[in-house]
């Protein structure tokens, strides 16, 4: 096993670990050896088709449909450099005051951290589109909103250059969005920041000036073709860091500390986890609209998030993922697929509870297994958020609302004043009902005991002076809106620190 | 050239899929065998236990259906097929519901992920989005003058 020692070892590269080199970058100019590790490959546009099948296959984990355990809910999260930033929308929304609060924890303040959250917004270009580029979808859910009284929210999205492809979710074939690995990795990389892709860290435990990765730098061929190697030959490294910050996500970090052997020390490790599970609802139009053209998400409706505990974003998805979140299968499945160019698509997404037995755990191998249930008050917020959907659906004109929760799942437009009763909690079976879940949180959440938390308010894990964590898996509570811009915040906010500890 | 996991049982698959997708009834046994390869390559990479109970659940579906037609599922009229189903799908025991979830949205994958198929139900992406669409309209409108 070959020796290399360094200053700083970052482990991930999405919103999390992608915001901390950046934040380092000063201490690699200064001459400071700082490494970011990335489990899987470095991918270029090129290799960015917009296929359904092979973008999730090179791009996500278990092709984005990483299952719990009782197979009611489906993960999606990406490998990578950039992580999941290559696969998201780019909807960037600052931190709700009412959740930091809630969170009441020192030194995490919501002015600072929406501070930070702003000067990503204007780093990563996050801005309004204007009305010629919204789509019909889009433009749908605005109308249907507005003849409610309701007020829907035009997302800021970190675009530059988009030419409206649609294939945010596949991987951007034009590089137009500002994820971690088009703006603050190749900053931290010219700052000397050194980048080492296809690493596995195996475990991650103390030495004698700081911590010891056990790595794992793979060559093994990718199933779906040429894949750039690792900057490192193949082979174990034994990499000895001054500080060592973990940053793989909210499935990948607790794991990785589990598998490190802190599991004892820390009774919150794994636990309570959130996901903020969605679902996709369609809504038949009688003539086609422009859906799979332009940016996919450009509103949401948030206003019942602190009393029904949900929102709903305009969406569009792709004909396989379209088909898998429709319930049921048949004639009638078949024929709404049929009008695919006709449908208006709304995701809808809850805010699920932090409660101690929703956790990740490792098998014998050490990989990440993820305990989750769809509990019934995040099944009554689902309920509650696709009657706003089916309601935002027909007051936009649609004919027909196809609702995972009613049975028969498709709503007439005679429907329209049963919504209530027809869409019901005794019919959202789960494990019939797709539901899938992309805002992984929690695992390593922060506090001030290690009784309920993992990690300081500062992202250091509890009696570890050389250990912090760095992503999503750092939040006690689900964030309830999208979470990129949070994590980098925090991200942002735990590099402080480590630079702190650097410059002594 | 992945492990054969769904494709050996192609006969008591195929009553199952052309139920869940109506289409696949139109298809001939080697683009069917097509659909299973997708799916097989898709599995390749899952634990055999998965492909052990997806096995399992296919034979499960094919003779449960004797017990209350004494038929196999293959010999149900297609209408008692869909009831069949979607009584699983509804039923108390999420297992099973998971297992009718799991087997149709493996089906979807092998289908609806097939470019033609993409295409029919009017899916047009265009790598360069909206330039794409407008030069592919301006295309039509010239081939549609005499």
């Amino acid at each position: 096993m070959s020796r290399i020692d360094c200053d700083v070892a970052v482990i991930g590269s999405g919103a999390g670990g992608g915001t901390v080199v950046a934040a380092l970058a000063a201490l690699a100019r200064s001459g400071k050896r700082v490494i970011l590790f990335e489990k899987g490959p470095k991918f270029d546009r090129s290799r960015f088709n917009g296929r359904e099948v092979d973008m999730a296959e090179l791009l996500f984990e278990a092709g984005g449909s990483f299952p719990v355990v009782d197979r009611s809910v489906t993960l999606a999260f990406s490998e990578g450099v950039g992580g999941s930033t290559q696969v998201y929308t780019g909807t960037s929304l600052l931190p709700p005051r009412r959740v930091i609060e809630q969170w009441n924890l020192p030194g995490i303040d919501h002015s600072d951290l929406c501070e930070r959250a702003e000067a990503f917004r204007v780093q990563n270009n996050a801005h309004l589109l204007p009305g010629a580029d919204i789509n019909e979808n889009n433009r749908l859910f605005q109308k249907g909103c507005a003849a409610l009284g309701w007020d829907a929210q035009q997302f800021p999205v970190n675009v530059k250059g988009c030419k409206g492809s649609s294939l945010c979710n596949l991987g951007c074939p034009n590089d137009a969005k500002m994820g971690t690995q088009q703006v603050q990795i190749p900053a931290a990389r010219a700052a000397g920041v050194e980048l080492v892709t296809r690493a596995k860290v195996r475990t991650v435990r103390p030495g004698d000036r700081g911590g010891i990765l056990d790595i794992e730098i793979s060559d093994a061929p990718h199933p779906h073709g040429n894949i750039a190697k690792s900057e490192w030959e193949p082979g174990r490294y034994e990499v000895h860091a001054h500080t060592v910050v973990v940053a793989g996500g909210a499935v990948h970090s607790p794991a990785l500390l589990l598998r490190s052997g802190f599991a004892p020390d820390f009774p919150a490790l794994g636990r309570y986890w959130t996901c903020q599970p969605a679902h996709i609802l369609a809504g038949e139009h009688e003539k086609p609209l422009t859906n799979a053209i332009g940016h996919p998400k450009s509103f949401l409706y948030d206003a019942r998030i602190a009393e029904d505990r949900f929102f709903v974003e305009a969406c569009m998805y792709f004909p396989f993922v379209t088909a898998k979140n429709l319930t049921g299968f048949g004639p009638e499945h078949y024929r709404l697929l049929k009008a695919y160019e006709r449908l208006q698509m709304i995701l809808v997404l809850a805010c699920d509870d932090a409660l101690p037995d929703q956790r990740v755990t490792i098998d014998a191998a050490g990989e990440p297994v993820v305990h989750y249930k769809l509990m019934p008050p995040t099944i009554t917020a689902l309920c509650n958020a696709t009657r706003a959907a089916a309601r935002i659906f027909f007051a936009a004109g649609a004919l027909a609302v196809h609702a995972p929760s009613a049975r028969p799942t498709l709503l007439t437009r005679g429907d329209r004043d049963h919504i209530d009763e027809r869409i019901c909690e005794r019919h959202f079976l789960p494990g019939s009902v797709s539901v899938s879940a992309a805002h992984l949180m929690g695992g390593c959440r922060m506090g001030t005991a290690t009784a309920h938390s993992v990690t300081t308010p500062q992202g250091q894990v509890h009696g570890k002076p050389w250990l912090y964590v760095a992503d999503a898996s750092l939040f006690p509570t689900a964030i309830e809106v999208n979470p990129y811009l949070t994590v980098m915040a925090l991200a942002d906010h735990v590099a402080q620190a480590v630079l702190a500890r650097e410059s002594h | 050239m992945p492990a054969a996991i769904l494709t050996p049982l192609h006969d008591k698959l195929r009553p199952i899929a052309e139920t869940m997708v109506p289409p696949i009834a139109d298809l001939d046994q080697a683009a069917f065998l097509k659909v299973l390869a997708l799916i097989d390559a898709r599995l390749a990479g899952e634990p055999p236990a998965l492909a052990r109970q997806l096995r399992l659940f296919v034979k499960v579906l094919t003779f449960l259906p004797i017990f209350f037609a004494l038929r196999t599922f293959g010999g149900l009229s297609p209408a008692r097929r869909l009831a069949f189903l979607e009584a699983l799908q509804d039923c108390p025991i999420q297992k099973l519901r998971v297992g009718v979830w799991g087997l149709r949205t493996l089906i979807y994958l092998g289908y609806y992920t097939d470019p033609a198929v993409q295409a029919a139900l009017g899916y047009r992406p265009y790598l360069d989005g909206w330039e794409g669409m407008a030069r592919d309209k301006a295309r039509q409108t010239q081939g549609a003058q005499p």
